[in-house]
C-alpha cells in the first residue's frame, strides 16, 4: 500500500508519538470468543496500532468514523486523517479497513519515530 | 442394583471436629449429580439458610463431580461444579455456583468420592489430604501465605510425590506422612499420576471477595468467591489420590457414542475445516487474549476433552491459562508495550498473577476501567476523597499489576474497602451513579458486564437477573461470535439467519421445541413469552447437563455444526447426544427431556434457597445504567449482529446495538418468567403445587414454615 | 534394531537363523520357549508397535480411560496400559511424557516370566506375537514389572486382583466393540482427539528410547499455529 504523507514536523510528531488526556480518549473493545467485547480505550497511536494487531482468534473494535475524528481533532494530524478517511470509505470489508488502518497507522509512526529520533521498532 | 457411574460415597469433612464422615451417594442420586446434588447436600447440611454472606461459618461448601466425570465422555470427563453461599455479590451473595476443570473431578472418583461437603471452621489452617479412602487433617500453617502454585508443589513434595514429570510408579502406602497402620493396611495400589490439588491462595485466605479456588495452573472456580469461604473455613487445600477405577454400564456404547463424536461431529485432521461452524467439533485452540508468545506450544485440556482450550508454552509463563484472565490486563499493557510480543508477555504474566493470588481476574473486565476512570477524574489517588497509594500512572506496567492484585487480595490500599465487594465499595465512596451512567458496568448482582451485553444479548442478561450470578453459559452466544466474525471479514454466511434458528429449535425440547420465535431478539420480541421460554430452556439445560452432568459449556450444547452433512449438532442427537453418553454410563433411561426436567428441578431447588435468603421479584433489577442508557452503536464493536424477524417476519442478521432495557416492560416480563415457573407473580416465590409436583413438599415446608412460601394464584 | 540393520552389518545373527529356520514361529506357536546358549529367551517380534508424540499430546487422558474401559470395562487411570504423565508447572515440551509399552523385541518382561509350561507373558502367535499376559496363568509375582527397564514401568499391577497387566494392541478388549490387535484397532489410537499416538508394523530401533517418539504434527497443525518441528 502506499499512501504518500508528507513526513510530519517534528512537532506533529511528538504528539503522533504521546498520549492524550484521559478525557480525549477513544473507546475501543476487542470481540474474544468466547469472553465477548472487551471494553478499552486507546490514549495513543502506538496503542491504536497494538489494537489492531492482526491475531486470528479475536478481532479489534474501533468506530472508523470516530476514529478520523480522533485523529483529526484530537491528535491533529490532517493528513494522516484524511489517508484514513479515504482508506476506511472504500474497503471490502470491516477486517479488510482494520487491518489498513493498521498499516497506514504503522507507516505514520515510523515517520514520527524517525523524525522524532526515536528507535524505529521493526 | 449397583450405582454405575456414581463412586457410591460422599466425603463429608466436618473441619470444626476434624473429621470426615461418608455419605452415600444412593441417597442424592436422583439429583444426578454436580450442582444437583450439591444443592440438595447444602439443604440438608446447611442450619441455616438464610445466610447472605459465604464468610459465614453456617455456610456449606460442597465439591461435586458427576457420574461421567473420569470416563471417557466428551468434554465431560474433567469438571467439577463448586457451591454455597457466596461473597462479593450486591445486594445479596446468593446460594451460587463456580465450575472448573482439569483434573480434580477425575481423581476424586478414582478416589472413591462422588463429592466433599465442606463444614464447619478448623481451629487453625488446615489442608485435606485424601487418598482413596484414607482421609487426613493436615496442619496448613506453613503453607498459608504462600500462593497457589508454590503450595501445590509443596504439598507434593510433603506427600512425596516425585517431582519430574517421568517418574516411577508410586506405592500409594510408600508415599510420606502415613502412620505405620496405613502402611501396613490394606494395598491402596499406585499410580504414576501426582495428586490433584484445590487450593485458594493469598486472596482467600484473607477471605476477599472474589477471591477463587485454584487447581493446577491454570483451572479455577473463579465466580461466588469460595475462595473466602475456604479462608473462612481456614481451609488451605484439598489433595487428592485415587487409584480406583468408576464402573459404567455400557463401556461398548460408550466407547461407540465417543468414537462417533469424533468421526461424525469433530471436524477432520486430515481435510480441515479451520473455520467451521460448531462448538464441540473445533480443534484444540488457546483461547487467549493476545497473539501466543511462540509457536512452541501445545494445547492442554480437561480430561476427556475432545479439543483443549488451554495451552502450555516453552516460554516460562502463561501455561495453562486461558480466556479472561488472559483479557484482564489487555486495554492497559497496551499502554505501555512496545510491542505485540511484549504485549503478549505483559498480558500472560498477568494471568499468571491472578492465578498465584487466587484472586477472580473477572472482576477487573469491567471492573479495573472503573477504577482508572475514578482516578483520571481525580477521585482516587493519593490524598484524594478514596484514598490509594497504588501507582496509577503506571497502569499497564507488570509491577502495577501485582501491587493491584496484591492490594485486593491483602485487603490493603483500596482492597480494604473492597474485600466485601465492588458495588459495595462503590456505595461506600458515593459513586454510586456510576451506577447510573455505566461508568461502572457492573449488570447485576454487584458483578460485571461479561462482554455479551444485557441490553443487546438478551438470554444472557435474563438469565443472569433471574439466577444468582453472571450466568456465564454460552449455549447461544455463538451466533453472535460466529455470524459478527462473518460479517467482519465479509465472509460468506455459511447458515443463514433462518436456518440458524430453526437449527436450535429443532433441539429445543421441550418448552420451545419447533418454536425459531424464542431466539427472535429484536425490539418487537424482546419482552416475549417466547424469549422467556427460551431463557427458561437454557437454565435448566445447564442446571442439569452442563452444571450437574458436567457437559463443559465451552462445547455444548452443540446445535449445529457445518461438520455435518444436515449440519445438525451433537445435541440431543440419538448417537452422540447427551443423554446417550449420560445412560451409557448410569444405565438409565434418559430422554434429553428428563434432563431438562430434572434441570428445573435443581432451579427450583436453588430458588427456594434465595427466597429463604431473601429473594423477593423486587430486588430483581438489573444495574440502573441498563435501563438509562444505550448500548452504544459502534463504540467498542462495529455490530452485535443476532437473528432477528422484520415486520413482514423475514428473519434476518441484525444489528441489535444502540438500545436500553425498559424498566417497565422487563417487569411484565418478569411477570411471565415467573407464571411459566410456577412462581408466585407478585413475590417471585415458588408456590406449593409447583414444588410438590416436582416431588419437593420439603422445600415447601421449609418456605412456608418461614413465611415465604408463594401464595397459589389463578 | 531392525533386521536392515542386521543385514546391512554383514552378520548373520542368532536371530535371523531362527527366523529363517521357522524356529521361532514354531515355538512360539506351542508355547515353548526357545532358549539361545547365553540364556536369553529368543521370540518372534510383535507385528505391530506404538508411536506417540511428546509434543502433540493435549493431557485429556482420554487414551487412559478409553484403555481402561475397553479392556475391564471400568475408567481407570491405573488400569489404563498407557499413561500419560503430566507436571502443570513445567514448560513445554518436558510437562508431559507418554508412556506406552514398546513391545520389545527381547521383551525382558517375558524373558521374566516364571510361569511354566506356558509363560502367563508370552508373544501371542493368534495376535501377531504381541507381548500378552493372560491373566488366568499369572500368579502375581510381579517378576515382569519389575524387570521392565523403563520409567514408568509399562507393566501395570492391578492390585485388587493381585495380577499384572500390559498393553496387548487391543488384542483382548472385549469392550472396544471392534476387531483388535495388530491386525485390527487400537482404542488409544483412534479415539486420541489429537491423534498423538500412531500405529506402525515397523520395529523401531531398539536401541534408542527415543525411537518410539515421532512427529504426527502435520499441516493443520502447522495451520493452528503450533510448532510442527
Amino acid at each position: 500500500m502506499s499512501h504518500p504523507m508528507t513526513p510530519p514536523s517534528e512537532e506533529l510528531s511528538h504528539r503522533l508519538l504521546g498520549t492524550v488526556p484521559y478525557k480525549d480518549r477513544l473507546p475501543a473493545g476487542r470481540l474474544l470468543p468466547p469472553v465477548g467485547i472487551i471494553p478499552g480505550d486507546v490514549r495513543s497511536l502506538g496503542e491504536l496500532h497494538l489494537l489492531l494487531a492482526p491475531d486470528d482468534r479475536s478481532l479489534p473494535g474501533v468506530n472508523f468514523n470516530a476514529l478520523v475524528d480522533w485523529v483529526e481533532r484530537v491528535i491533529g494530524d490532517r493528513d494522516l486523517a484524511d489517508a484514513l478517511r479515504k482508506t476506511t470509505g472504500n474497503t471490502a470489508s470491516y477486517v479488510d479497513g482494520c487491518f489498513k488502518v493498521y498499516e497506514l497507522v504503522g507507516m505514520r509512526l515510523t515517520q514520527a519515530r524517525e523524525i522524532a529520533g526515536q528507535e524505529v521498532l521493526t | 442394583m449397583p450405582l454405575y457411574g456414581y463412586a457410591g460415597k460422599i466425603l463429608r469433612l466436618d473441619l470444626t471436629q476434624r473429621k470426615a464422615i461418608v455419605i452415600e451417594t444412593e441417597k442424592y442420586r436422583r439429583w444426578g449429580g454436580g450442582h444437583g446434588m450439591g444443592s440438595a447436600l447444602f439443604w440438608d447440611f446447611c442450619k441455616d439458610k438464610t445466610i447472605t454472606d459465604g464468610r459465614h461459618p453456617a455456610n456449606v461448601c460442597c465439591i461435586m463431580t458427576s457420574p461421567l466425570n473420569g470416563t471417557i465422555v466428551p468434554s465431560a470427563g474433567g469438571r467439577c461444579e463448586v457451591v454455597g453461599v457466596g461473597v462479593g455479590m450486591y445486594p445479596i451473595s446468593w446460594f451460587t455456583r463456580s465450575g472448573f476443570g482439569g483434573r480434580f473431578s477425575t481423581m476424586l472418583k478414582y478416589a472413591g468420592w462422588d463429592g466433599i461437603v465442606i463444614e464447619g471452621k478448623a481451629d487453625k489452617p488446615v489442608w485435606v489430604d485424601i487418598r482413596n479412602d484414607q482421609v487426613s487433617f493436615r496442619d496448613a500453617v506453613n503453607l498459608w501465605g504462600k500462593d497457589t502454585w508454590t503450595t501445590q508443589q509443596e504439598i507434593w513434595r510433603q506427600i512425596g510425590i516425585q517431582p519430574e514429570t517421568k517418574h516411577q510408579w508410586q506405592d500409594l502406602q510408600e508415599l510420606e506422612l502415613l502412620t505405620k497402620e496405613q502402611r501396613k493396611g490394606k494395598d491402596q495400589g499406585r499410580t504414576t499420576q501426582k495428586s490433584a490439588i484445590l487450593t485458594i491462595g493469598p486472596a482467600g485466605e484473607n477471605q476477599t471477595a472474589h477471591a477463587s479456588l485454584i487447581h493446577d495452573a491454570g483451572n479455577g472456580a473463579g465466580q461466588g468467591g469460595f475462595g473466602a469461604v475456604w479462608g473462612s473455613k481456614n481451609l488451605k487445600a484439598i489433595s487428592v489420590l485415587g487409584t480406583g477405577s468408576i464402573r459404567v454400564a455400557d463401556p461398548k456404547a460408550i466407547i461407540r457414542a465417543r468414537m462417533v463424536t469424533k468421526e461424525k461431529y469433530v471436524s477432520s485432521w486430515e481435510r480441515p475445516d479451520l473455520r467451521s461452524w460448531t462448538r464441540l467439533g473445533g480443534f484444540p485452540r488457546p483461547i487467549i487474549f493476545v497473539r501466543p508468545p511462540t509457536n512452541d506450544r501445545r494445547p492442554q485440556s480437561c480430561q476427556g476433552c475432545i479439543n483443549g482450550c488451554r495451552t502450555r508454552y516453552n516460554v516460562g509463563y502463561g501455561n495453562e491459562s486461558s480466556c479472561q484472565e488472559t483479557a484482564w490486563y489487555g486495554s492497559f499493557a497496551r499502554k505501555v508495550a512496545k510491542s505485540p510480543a511484549e504485549n503478549t508477555e505483559i498480558n500472560l504474566r498477568s494471568a499468571d498473577i491472578v492465578q498465584r493470588y487466587g484472586f477472580n481476574s473477572f472482576l477487573f473486565q469491567t471492573g479495573l476501567h472503573w477504577l482508572e476512570h475514578l482516578y483520571e477524574e481525580g477521585l482516587l489517588g493519593p490524598g484524594k476523597k478514596i484514598h490509594s497509594d497504588l501507582p496509577w500512572k503506571e497502569i499497564g506496567t507488570l509491577p502495577f499489576a501485582e501491587k493491584l492484585v496484591h492490594a485486593l487480595s491483602a485487603k490493603t490500599d483500596i482492597g480494604a474497602d473492597m474485600a466485601d465487594g465492588w458495588v459495595q465499595a462503590a456505595i461506600k465512596w458515593g459513586r454510586e451513579k456510576d451506577l447510573h451512567t455505566g461508568a461502572m458496568q457492573f449488570s447485576y448482582w454487584g458483578i460485571p458486564e461479561h462482554g455479551y451485553d444485557p441490553r443487546a444479548e438478551l438470554e444472557w442478561g435474563y438469565g443472569s437477573i433471574m439466577g444468582d450470578r453472571d450466568t456465564n453459559t454460552h449455549c447461544f452466544n455463538q451466533i453472535f461470535t460466529t455470524v459478527s466474525a462473518a460479517f467482519a471479514f465479509a465472509m460468506p454466511i455459511r447458515i443463514e439467519a433462518e436456518e440458524m434458528v430453526n437449527l436450535h429449535a429443532r433441539k429445543l425440547s421441550p418448552y420451545a421445541k419447533g418454536r425459531p420465535e424464542v431466539l427472535d431478539f429484536s425490539d418487537a420480541n424482546m419482552y416475549s413469552e417466547a424469549v422467556a421460554q427460551l431463557v427458561r430452556w437454557q437454565q435448566h439445560y445447564c442446571r442439569f447437563f452442563k452444571q450437574s452432568a458436567l457437559f463443559c459449556d465451552l462445547k455444548w450444547p452443540d446445535f449445529y455444526s457445518t461438520n455435518t452433512p444436515n449440519l445438525e449438532g451433537a445435541t440431543a442427537s440419538s448417537d452422540a447426544g447427551e443423554q446417550v453418553f449420560w445412560n451409557a454410563v448410569t444405565g438409565d433411561k434418559l430422554t434429553f427431556e428428563d434432563g431438562i426436567e430434572l434441570g428445573r428441578k435443581i432451579w427450583n431447588l436453588d430458588n427456594a434457597i434465595w427466597v429463604l435468603q431473601g429473594r423477593h421479584r423486587d430486588i430483581v433489577h438489573f444495574a440502573p445504567y441498563v435501563y438509562e442508557t444505550k448500548y452504544e452503536k459502534g463504540e467498542l464493536f462495529p455490530f452485535y449482529m443476532w437473528p432477528c424477524r422484520d415486520e413482514k417476519g423475514k428473519w434476518q442478521y441484525t444489528d441489535l446495538m444502540g438500545r436500553s432495557l425498559d424498566r417497565g416492560k422487563f417487569e411484565e416480563w418478569k411477570t411471565i418468567f415467573y407464571k411459566l415457573e410456577g412462581w408466585n407473580t407478585k413475590t417471585g416465590s415458588p408456590k406449593r403445587s409447583t414444588l410438590e409436583k416436582m416431588d419437593m413438599k420439603f422445600a415447601a415446608d421449609a418456605l412456608q414454615a418461614a413465611g415465604r412460601l408463594g401464595e397459589e394464584e389463578v | 534394531m531392525n533386521d536392515s540393520q542386521d543385514r546391512s552389518s554383514g552378520k548373520i545373527t542368532r536371530r535371523h537363523f531362527l527366523l529363517g529356520a521357522g524356529a521361532l514361529s514354531l515355538a512360539a506357536a506351542v508355547g515353548a520357549d526357545l532358549i539361545l546358549p547365553d540364556n536369553m529367551l529368543a521370540m518372534p517380534n510383535s507385528e505391530g508397535f506404538l508411536l506417540v508424540d511428546l509434543k502433540k499430546c493435549q493431557g485429556c487422558g482420554t487414551c487412559m480411560m478409553a484403555c481402561a474401559l475397553a479392556h475391564t470395562g471400568v475408567a481407570s487411570y491405573q488400569l489404563a496400559r498407557i499413561q500419560i504423565q503430566q507436571d502443570s508447572f513445567a514448560n513445554w515440551p518436558e510437562d508431559i511424557f507418554m508412556a506406552t509399552c514398546r513391545q520389545c523385541q527381547d521383551a525382558p518382561c517375558v524373558d521374566a516370566c516364571p510361569v511354566e509350561p506356558v509363560k502367563a507373558n508370552r508373544p501371542h502367535p493368534e495376535y501377531g506375537n504381541v507381548r500378552m499376559i493372560d491373566q488366568k496363568l499369572c500368579i502375581g509375582c510381579q517378576a515382569c514389572i519389575e524387570a521392565c527397564p523403563f520409567t514408568p514401568k509399562r507393566v501395570q499391577w492391578d492390585h485388587v486382583i493381585e495380577r499384572s497387566q500390559k498393553c496387548d494392541l487391543c488384542a483382548d478388549s472385549p469392550y472396544l466393540g471392534e476387531r483388535g490387535g495388530p491386525g485390527g484397532t487400537q482404542t488409544c489410537v483412534k479415539v486420541c482427539p489429537v491423534n498423538a499416538i500412531a500405529f506402525t508394523r515397523i520395529m523401531p530401533d531398539q536401541s534408542l528410547e527415543e525411537s518410539y517418539f515421532v512427529n504426527l504434527r502435520g499441516p493443520a497443525w502447522g495451520k493452528l499455529g503450533m510448532s510442527t518441528k
